[in-house]
C-alpha cells in the first residue's frame, strides 16, 4: 500500500495526533507536577502510565484494522507477500502511533524534570507493550466480527492493564509492563527481573498474535500454537518478575555514589542527582557529628545516601531529594542515627515507638537547628476537647519541646544516659522508653 | 506454462466426502470455459489451482513451479492471477488503491503496484473511477475492480470464478468485452455454471461435474452435441452431456 494511502486511510495515522496530545496533556496534567528527582529511571517510568489508555487504544485500533481486511477477504487469499510483512503493513501505523503518543509523553516528563537523560530500558518495555497490544487486537479482529472484536480489544487490554495490581500475589502486577511506572526512589533502580518478565511477556503476547495473524484458516492447531507461546511468555515472565515484591525496583548500584570529606572530616557521599547538595551536606554532616559525638555518642565517619530500609553498620544512611533545603539535610542525618525499628513494628505498635519524636528532636536541637525551625517541626499537642472526643483519655503526650529543654539543660553524661536508653527501646520490642528525664 | 492438477485429492474436512480424488487435468492454452451445475466443484478447481487451498495428496503446477516447494511458492503465485466468486471491498480503498494493495500482496513493490494498477484499470475500462471508494461501486464496476486486481501482477494464468454471476446482461456484456480485450497470450479459465455465457470468445469448453472432467473440446465440438437446428444449441448440448454422464 502506497504511504499516502496509509496515512488516508490506516486509524494509527488518524490518531498519531489526537493520541499524542492526549498522551502529552496527560503526562502535563498528571505526572509532570509529581516528579522528584531528576532521576533518569524515575522520571523515564512515570511515563509508562499513559499505558493504561495507549495500550488498549491501540488494541482496540488494531482489531479495527484487521476486520478491515478481514471484511475484505484478503487475509486468507494466496499472497506472495509473507503474512508477517501484511500483519506489518497494517498494524504498524498504529504501533507507532501508540509509541509516539507514550514517548511524547515521557519527553515532557523528562522536561520537567530539567531535561534529564532518558533511560531507554522502560520506553522499551512501552513500545513493547504497545506493539503487544495492539497485535493482539489485530488477532482479535483478524478472527472476529468487527463489532465483537473491537470492544474486546479494548475491554480485554484494559483489564489486563488495571486488574493486576488489584489482585494476589503483589507480583501480578509487574507482567503488565505498567508497573514500572511505580519505579523508583533515587536509591533503588529498576529491576531486571520486572525488565525482562514484562518484556517476556509482551513477546509472548506479539509472536502468539502473529501465530494466530498468519494462519490462513482457524483450527485446534492455530489455536493451541497461538496459545502455547502466549503461555510460554507469561511463564518465563512470571518466573522472573515471582522474587519481585509490590515495587519493580532493586537496590541502586553504589558506585555511582559520588564523595566530599574524608580523612578527619565525615564521608559524605550523595547520588549524582544530588551533586549540588554534597558540599552542604558536608558541611552539616561535620557539623552535627562533632555535636553529636561531643556528647559521646558513637556516631560513624561515613555518611551515605541509600535506602533508610537497610542499615550499613559503620555508616550514617541518609535519604534526601533534590529540593532538600539544609535543615532537611539535617533531619536526613537524624533520622539516619534511628535504629531500624524491630521487626514487631510491622505488625503493632511497640512501647520504644513513643520515644522516636522526642530522639529526633533532640539529635537536631543538638545539631544546631535554629530553634524556630525546630519548634515548627515538633509543635506542641493541641488540647483535646472532652466534649467532642469523650473517649480521648489518658494524659496528653508531653511537649517535644519542654522535654528537649529538660533534657539539654542536663549535664552531658546524663544526656547520653538519656539517648542510649531511648535509642535502645527503639530498637526493642518490649522495653518502655524513658522519655521524661530522671522520671 | 500449462497449469496441470496432478492427480490431487481434496477433501474440505478431514472425514469428509473428496471433492477431487485423483483428478489430473491439464488447462488448455488460450481462453476455457469450465461449465458445471452447482456444486461441482469449480470454484474448488479454481482456488485448488491458485493455491487459496491446498490438495491433501498430489500436485497442482505451473511448468516446474510447485507451491508445496517453499521456493517455487512465489513465483506460482505471482505468475496466476485469481479473481474470486465474491470481490470485497476494502473499506476506505479507492478503486486504484485496492487494486494497488493487490499488486503490493503479490508481491509488486509500492511504486510498480501504484503504476500497474492504472494500467490494469484502464484494461477493465474503469480507469475513469480509479479515485471512487470501492465500496460505493455497483455490483458489476466491483467485478471489474476484482478483475483488475487478479491482472494487475501480471499473471501468465488467470482465473476467474463466476465473474458474470449476478450482474444484468448489460454488465454481463460490458464484462465479455473486457475479456475480449485481455491480452492474447494469457490463459484464462472462467468458470460458470450459466451455459449462455458461452460464446465465441472461448477456445475451449471444458464440463466439470462431481469432482470429474465431463467434457472437453472446442467450442464448436460442443455446439454440435446439440442437433443443428435446435434453439439454445449450448443449453442443449449440456444438458445432454451432463444428465447423460450420470
Amino acid at each position: 500500500m502506497r504511504r499516502r494511502t496509509i496515512i488516508r486511510t490506516n486509524p494509527g495515522a488518524w490518531l498519531l495526533v489526537p493520541l499524542t496530545l492526549l498522551a502529552i496533556l496527560y503526562a502535563r496534567g498528571f505526572v509532570a507536577g509529581k516528579l522528584g528527582d531528576a532521576y533518569a529511571p524515575a522520571v523515564s517510568s512515570a511515563g509508562l502510565a499513559a499505558l493504561g489508555f495507549i495500550g488498549p487504544l491501540c488494541a482496540a485500533l488494531g482489531a479495527w484494522e484487521a476486520g478491515r481486511l478481514r471484511r475484505a477477504r484478503w487475509w486468507s487469499a494466496p499472497h506472495v507477500r509473507h503474512p508477517v510483512a501484511i500483519v506489518v503493513e497494517s498494524q504498524a501505523p498504529i504501533i507507532i502511533a501508540g509509541s509516539v503518543a507514550l514517548l511524547a509523553g515521557a519527553a515532557i516528563d523528562l522536561m520537567a524534570a530539567g531535561g534529564t537523560a532518558p533511560d531507554p530500558r522502560p520506553l522499551v518495555v512501552g513500545v513493547a507493550v504497545v506493539a503487544a497490544h495492539t497485535l493482539a487486537g489485530a488477532a482479535l479482529g483478524r478472527w472476529l466480527p468487527l463489532a465483537v472484536a473491537t470492544p474486546a480489544a479494548l475491554l480485554a487490554s484494559f483489564a489486563w492493564m488495571v486488574l493486576p495490581r488489584v489482585l494476589e500475589p503483589v507480583w501480578l502486577r509487574h507482567l503488565n509492563g505498567l508497573s514500572l511506572e511505580l519505579c523508583c526512589a533515587t536509591w533503588a533502580d529498576l529491576a531486571p527481573g520486572a525488565i525482562l518478565g514484562s518484556l517476556a511477556v509482551a513477546g509472548g503476547m506479539i509472536l502468539g498474535s502473529v501465530a494466530l495473524l498468519s494462519a490462513r484458516q482457524f483450527d485446534w492447531m492455530v489455536a493451541a500454537k497461538g496459545g502455547l507461546t502466549l503461555a510460554a511468555g507469561l511463564f518465563v515472565g512470571v518466573l522472573l518478575v515471582a522474587p519481585l515484591g509490590t515495587y519493580p525496583t532493586v537496590v541502586r548500584d553504589q558506585s555511582s555514589l559520588e564523595c566530599a570529606g574524608g580523612g578527619t572530616d565525615p564521608l559524605v557521599c550523595l547520588w549524582p542527582e544530588h551533586r549540588d547538595q554534597l558540599p552542604v551536606a558536608a558541611d552539616a554532616a561535620r557539623r552535627a557529628i562533632a555535636s553529636w559525638r561531643a556528647i559521646g555518642l558513637s556516631v560513624p565517619l561515613t555518611v551515605r545516601e541509600g535506602s533508610p530500609d537497610i542499615a550499613t553498620p559503620g555508616e550514617l544512611r541518609i535519604a534526601i531529594s533534590s529540593a532538600s533545603q539544609p535543615a532537611n539535610i539535617l533531619e536526613a542525618l537524624a533520622d539516619g542515627m534511628l535504629p531500624p525499628w524491630p521487626a514487631c513494628a510491622e505488625t503493632s505498635r511497640f512501647p520504644g515507638a513513643d520515644a522516636a519524636e522526642y530522639v529526633r528532636a533532640w539529635l537536631l536541637d543538638t545539631a544546631g537547628m535554629p530553634p524556630d525551625e525546630l519548634a515548627r517541626r515538633f509543635p506542641d499537642p493541641a488540647p483535646v476537647d472532652p466534649a467532642l472526643f469523650p473517649d480521648a483519655g489518658g494524659p496528653p503526650a508531653p511537649s517535644v519541646m519542654s522535654i528537649i529543654a529538660r533534657v539539654r539543660s542536663l549535664a552531658t553524661s546524663r544526656q547520653l544516659a538519656w539517648m542510649t536508653a531511648n535509642l535502645a527501646a527503639l530498637s526493642t520490642c518490649n522495653r518502655a522508653p524513658e522519655i521524661t528525664p530522671g522520671g | 506454462m500449462h497449469l496441470t492438477f496432478d492427480q490431487i485429492t481434496f477433501r474440505y474436512r478431514r472425514s469428509g466426502a473428496p471433492v477431487f480424488h485423483a483428478f489430473s487435468w491439464e488447462v488448455p492454452t488460450g481462453r476455457t470455459v469450465l461449465l458445471g451445475p452447482n456444486g461441482a466443484g469449480k470454484t474448488t478447481l479454481l482456488s485448488l489451482g491458485t493455491d487459496a487451498l491446498r490438495p491433501q495428496a498430489g500436485n497442482v503446477r505451473l511448468g516446474l513451479l510447485n507451491p508445496r516447494h517453499r521456493s517455487d511458492q512465489r513465483g506460482f503465485r505471482q505468475a496466476v492471477g485469481w479473481m474470486p466468486q465474491q470481490v470485497y471491498p476494502v473499506p476506505g480503498l479507492t478503486c486504484r488503491e485496492q487494486v494497488a494493495y493487490a499488486g503490493w500482496l503479490k508481491g509488486m513493490s509500492r511504486g510498480e503496484a501504484w503504476a500497474g494498477a492504472q494500467i490494469a484499470l484502464e484494461c477493465v475500462a474503469m480507469a475513469e473511477l480509479g479515485n471512487k471508494l470501492t465500496v460505493e461501486l455497483s455490483g458489476g464496476q466491483l467485478r471489474r475492480v476484482g478483475l483488475a486486481q487478479a491482472l494487475v501482477h501480471r499473471a501468465d494464468v488467470l482465473l476467474l470464478d463466476e465473474p458474470t454471476a449476478g450482474l444484468d446482461p448489460a454488465q454481463r456484456t460490458r464484462f465479455r468485452e473486457t475479456i475480449v480485450d485481455l491480452p492474447a497470450d494469457l490463459t484464462v479459465v472462467v468458470s460458470t455454471h450459466q451455459v449462455d455465457d458461452l460464446s465465441d470468445l472461448f477456445d475451449t469448453v471444458v464440463i466439470i461435474d462431481g469432482g470429474l472432467i465431463r467434457y472437453q473440446g472446442t467450442v464448436g465440438e460442443f455446439l454440435n452435441v446439440a442437433p443443428a437446428d435446435a434453439d439454445h444449441r449450448a443449453e442443449v448440448a449440456y444438458t445432454s452431456l451432463v444428465s447423460g454422464e450420470r
